[in-house]
């Protein structure tokens, strides 16, 4: 077990160290960075002089190595725009996409599973089928769309809710509905699906035999089992859930890391871009890590592999 | 306890059942095939190759007289612009026409790209398996460690926003869910006899490979594309809501949606009906995807 842990650690590792090369490359595609910082009409002298400064006269791979290096200890350079610290500016930021993220999937989670369960054991009957519609609708609908008719309806038509900006429980929920909205329909379907298979199973069988009541049988023994694939999948789901943190944010003018990584790519900020990135991946991989560990605790069976 | 041959004997033999109206077995036919959703599809699809034909106004016209006018229901609106006109006085109806191109030229090479991409490694990586494998499988969790929507906006702004980027991002984004899956696939295969017998008969692992065990498994990689041809809409028309797609004065489903946010209490339409197409394209997607699956799917025995 112990192994097990460790091995996925530095996996984990491995494939962090992977997207700083990733995003290095792919930063420094479009060629010349320096030439951002200099303008047009500077001498040529002063020119190198910047280059020197910043480094950029260096062959790559050296330029690679002092950025990881200096990565490691923390420091990526500073925000071409803020000049603070490109760490800190991302860092600052992170809480409120986790804060949006986790409350999303949290509300997916609480409206997939019950209506999952319910479609599954009332199959055919009109939960069933509201479920049905549900997540086609939930599944195709692009998720800054939701975004933008929950401000029609509940902001601008109904004056519910406020249309932006963070604060209290109120102008977290739109965005945090909004971004959970394509989960939700994933998880009801999948939540509903594994369900059916587990409810045939033979345990199940047993448990009825044993004069288990109803409703443990269905929300104690069937629920767990056909948790498994659904954790798996609101694993991957973290993935979309951040990468559509980031057109929320933007909508709501919610104060996240996406929102400010998209603002630091309009304004050529590349160092907020990749402590913003590598620090995504960096969440999304010990998130996942977290995900695989706990396998151990839903699945006996892993436990003994 | 009665069982039902005592029932069927004791019970007399009234004749309930009769034969289903000619309507009724045509309708039943029918509805094995998903028709509604291919119907949605060819929409799309002729709207968006036939355009210049169907298309009433030019989308980039500008016509500054007459901007913000609402569909044509609405007492302010005109027939001429079904669906009214956005501030700078271009059709509504026509752009929506027009973006169906780029929706659907993004979708079909993109997901195309990335499948051929996708496949290519995954078989590769599941016949030679070793080190090859685990390279590939490496390369694979680190992409998968980065969201690819946030992977593809980096790139899109950096390379700079075009239709050939867009399509060059959404491979990038896509090609490692069918590497995984063919490897998969490959695995299983590659134990087979047949397998076997064409190393034994002196195949050369390419010709193994794409003639052998690939038409075997082809069919998960079909399945996965027409599933994913939604998604892929809606990670293009994303990316053109945040202005990292196609860019104006071509028409795109995602930008009319971000020009109509800023006029949101004002003029609404701008905002309802890209939106509208968005999602009916991509429910024809899923269904038709669900459809191909379940008909694909080999626990199904025709009787």
């Amino acid at each position: 077990m112990a192994l097990y842990i460790l091995s996925r650690i530095i996996q984990g590792a491995f494939a962090i160290w992977g997207v700083t090369v990733i995003i290095f490359i792919a930063v420094r595609i479009s060629g010349d960075a320096a030439s951002l910082l200099i303008p047009q009409d500077a001498d040529p002298q002063e020119a190198e002089v910047v280059r020197q400064l910043y480094g950029l006269d260096q062959p790559y791979h050296m330029q690679y190595l002092k950025f990881l290096t200096n990565a490691v200890k923390g420091d990526f350079g500073r925000s071409y725009r803020w000049h603070d610290p490109a760490l800190k500016v991302v860092l600052d930021r992170i809480p409120a996409t986790l804060q949006l993220a986790g409350v999303a999937a949290l509300i997916a989670l609480l409206v997939a599973l019950p209506i999952g369960v319910l479609s599954a054991v009332y199959h055919g009957g009109w939960i069933d089928n509201f479920a049905k519609v549900f997540t086609l609708m939930g599944q195709s609908m692009p998720t800054f769309w939701v975004g933008i008719l929950a401000i029609l309806l509940f902001s601008v038509q109904l004056r519910l809710l406020p249309t932006s900006g963070r604060g209290g429980l109120d102008h977290l929920i739109l965005p945090a509905v909004t971004l959970g909205w394509v989960s939700m329909a994933s998880l009801t379907r999948l939540t509903r699906s594994a369900m059916l298979d587990v409810i045939d199973s033979d345990y199940i069988k047993m448990a009825r035999i044993k004069g288990v009541p109803e409703k443990w049988v269905i929300w104690k023994h069937a629920l767990r089992n056909a948790a498994i694939p659904v954790v798996t999948i609101l694993g991957l789901q973290w993935s979309n859930l951040i990468g559509g943190a980031v057109v929320v944010e933007t909508i709501f003018a919610w104060p996240g890391v996406g929102r400010t990584i998209v603002e630091a790519l309009s304004n050529r900020d590349y160092p907020v871009v990749q402590a913003g990135t590598i620090l995504i991946a960096f969440v999304h991989v010990t998130f996942n890590l977290i995900i695989d560990l706990s396998y151990g605790i839903l699945d006996p069976r892993v436990r003994y592999t | 306890m009665k069982t039902d041959v005592t029932r069927a004997i004791t019970k007399p033999t009234i004749l309930k059942w009769r034969q289903p109206i000619a309507w009724q077995r045509l309708a039943k036919e029918a509805l094995r095939y998903p028709l509604v959703p291919l119907f949605i599809l060819s929409v799309v699809a002729i709207a968006g190759v036939f355009a210049p034909l169907l298309a009433p106004h030019d989308p980039s016209a500008f016509e500054l007289r007459r901007s913000m006018m609402p569909p044509a229901w609405d007492p302010k609106g005109s027939s001429e612009f079904l669906l009214g006109t956005d501030k700078l006085g271009r059709d509504i109806f026509s752009r929506i026409i027009y973006g169906a191109r780029v929706s659907l030229t993004i979708g079909f090479l993109g997901v195309g790209f990335a499948g051929v991409v996708g496949t290519t490694l995954g078989l590769v990586s599941g016949y030679f398996g070793g080190k090859t494998d685990a390279i590939i499988m490496r390369i694979v969790d680190i992409k998968q460690s980065v969201p690819g929507f946030l992977l593809a906006l980096v790139l899109a702004a950096v390379i700079g926003p075009s239709l050939q980027t867009i399509i060059i991002v959404v491979m990038l984004a896509y090609w490692t869910g069918y590497a995984r899956l063919i490897r998969g696939e490959t695995l299983s295969v590659k134990q087979r006899d047949y397998v076997a017998l064409a190393r034994v008969a002196g195949c050369s692992p390419p010709r193994i490979l794409f003639k052998h065990i690939l038409p075997n498994i082809v069919n998960t990689a079909v399945v996965l594309a027409t599933l994913q041809l939604g998604s892929v809409i809606i990670f293009e028309a994303s990316l053109s809501f945040l202005g990292l797609g196609v860019q104006p004065p071509a028409s795109a489903w995602g930008s009319m949606l971000a020009d109509g946010r800023s006029y949101m209490t004002s003029a609404w339409w701008l905002s309802v009906f890209p939106g509208v197409a968005i999602m009916l394209t991509v429910l024809g997607c899923n269904l038709t995807g669900d459809w191909l699956r379940d008909f694909l799917d080999p626990k199904r025995r025709q009787v």
